[in-house]
């Protein structure tokens, strides 16, 4: 139990996907411009992620590293990803098709994105049961999400102040993610007190 | 072998899913969706349906846009706001800086030297709006309220009697300039003094900040018309920011920018209601050529008639009389 905790609060705080790996900053930069693009994309990532790392997981661990040379299991994956966030969008429009219409413009952009493929592999080095990979994929979620929330309020804050010519515009939402990477490594270290 | 096999059901299975969608209908919603874009573009264009963004009015612009083959900055009448209204829709940067307003040329109406006008109409065929009233060799006017200024009418007047003039002073749009950083007026430093002083306890330090950005929607949200106007904020400021010079300039932004788009969609149903004007007007006049067309062949089928009859006629006659001609022949 402690230790899914501890897969948990990883994934999301202290190996956070875009401000420790560096990974997924295109849709954080791209969609944290307005409230609710932002918040399409949380509910986005919170609905897939978790499904994709857990089969992944099973594809990986029962066919993939039995079967498929070493050379091919990224391809595989790739594919497996996008028929995952594919076919989990047709059941998300099923059964909660007030969901599906919100996320489903960002489907396209999301199928083969840095984001997903990246917490899938670094799935590989932390996880050992099915369980664990569906926490860590609901935990980089919820990792990205609160990121992106807390980046579209600094942006909103960003209006006001004079910047610098030199630093305006992108140079600046570099400049804050960086600042804010440097106080999630604050967390880093964190064990479980026994 | 069995790799292979995953990896061609992978791959299928990939096919599969993406035909899936497309079958129903999920992701191909492309051309539904620019027609959309299109609509929200033609209702942030000032609708002035003048060309000079090289398109033939705002909605082709619009539709250029949305289909990437113009930019967004060609629009010359809506000036800085329209880019960046378009520019925050289709999630572009704007090029212009941000913090500087360029200085933008107040609307103009045209007006009719009317002792010089010969009645021409050419004008009035030119009018995008039907801004203007007149009758062939009477003449012409231009209706204030309906002009937007789009020049148009300029080129085909054949003695120059048309110039561009201020609007009239009744208008109820007066913008007020934005103030310019005085010599004693400091940066905020947030103190807070303004917000105790404020009587209808607004937050004059975050009204001024959304002003000073433009960012009039902010304000507007932060209560900016419940501003009394009473100055009590700009007197107790320690940095001499002269605050309600800033008010002044966004609320009279904001209501200029209300009557601007009020203009507009008047502007777009006048042009639509024109356009199917010209319209009915072609298809009548189609109907009309057609039918007289059909009188006219008729007449003729009567004609030929008429002359087959009197031939007939004749030659019967012939056949009752043929010895008056027998004889001649002798």
């Amino acid at each position: 139990m402690g230790e899914l905790l501890l897969i948990f609060i990883s994934a999301g705080l202290v190996n956070n996907i875009v401000l420790t790996h560096m990974l997924g900053v295109d849709p954080l930069i791209a969609t944290s411009k307005k409230n609710g693009a932002a918040a399409d994309t949380c509910l986005f990532m919170i609905s897939t992620m978790p499904v994709v790392t857990a089969i992944t997981y099973l594809f990986d661990f029962y066919l993939f590293s039995r079967f498929i040379a070493d050379y091919m299991q990224l391809t595989a994956t790739v594919m497996l990803i996008v028929i995952t966030v594919l076919v989990n969008g047709l059941i998300l429009q099923r059964l909660l098709p007030q969901l599906f219409l919100r996320i489903e413009k960002i489907i396209p952009l999301m199928l083969v994105n840095s984001t997903l493929l990246g917490v899938v592999l670094f799935e590989n080095n932390h996880i050992n049961s099915f369980i664990s990979a569906l926490l860590y994929g609901l935990g980089s979620a919820m990792g990205f999400s609160l990121v992106l929330m807390m980046f579209v309020s600094i942006r909103k804050r960003l209006n006001h102040p004079d910047i610098p010519r030199p630093f305006q515009g992108v140079a600046i939402l570099f400049i804050t993610l960086g600042l804010l990477s440097m106080g999630f490594l604050g967390l880093s270290g964190i064990t479980l007190a026994r | 072998m069995i790799g292979i096999t995953l990896i061609v059901i992978l791959f299928a299975g990939l096919v599969g899913t993406l035909r899936l969608y497309e079958h129903l209908n999920l992701i191909n919603q492309s051309d539904n969706q620019t027609g959309r874009i299109v609509e929200h573009i033609d209702n942030l264009l000032p609708q002035t349906q003048c060309g000079q963004c090289h398109f033939d009015g705002c909605r082709p612009y619009a539709a250029a846009i949305a289909s990437g083959r113009a930019n967004i900055d060609q629009c010359p009448p809506g000036g800085q706001h329209t880019i960046r209204a378009i520019a925050d829709l289709l999630g572009q940067e704007t090029r212009l800086p941000s913090h500087q307003t360029q200085h933008e040329l107040p609307p103009m109406v045209a007006r009719i030297d009317e002792d010089l006008c010969i009645g021409c109409v050419k004008c009035i065929q030119a009018c995008p709006v039907d801004a203007i009233v007149g009758a062939p060799k009477q003449m012409h006017t231009v209706i204030d309220q309906y002009c937007t200024g789009c020049e148009l009418c300029l080129p085909p007047c054949p003695v120059n009697c048309i110039s561009m003039d201020l609007l009239p002073s009744h208008s109820p749009v007066k913008i007020e300039n934005k103030p310019q950083p005085g010599r004693y007026e400091m940066p905020c430093i947030g103190c807070g003094d303004c917000f105790k002083a404020c009587p209808v306890d607004l937050m004059p330090q975050e009204l001024f900040r959304y002003s000073r950005i433009d960012n009039f929607l902010e304000s507007r949200e932060k209560n900016l018309f419940d501003c009394i106007e009473c100055d009590d904020c700009s007197k107790v400021c320690p940095s001499h920011i002269p605050l309600l010079d800033y008010f002044k300039y966004a609320k009279s932004q904001i209501v200029a920018r209300e009557h601007q788009h009020e203009q507009a969609s008047l502007a777009r149903g006048r042009m639509q209601a024109r356009n199917q004007r010209i319209l009915t007007n072609k298809q009548r006049r189609h109907v009309q050529n057609v039918t007289q067309n059909t009188a006219d062949n008729s007449k003729q089928d009567d004609k030929l008639t008429y002359i087959q009859e009197a031939v007939s006629r004749t030659l019967k006659k012939r056949a009752d009389k043929p010895n008056l001609y027998q004889g001649n022949n002798d």
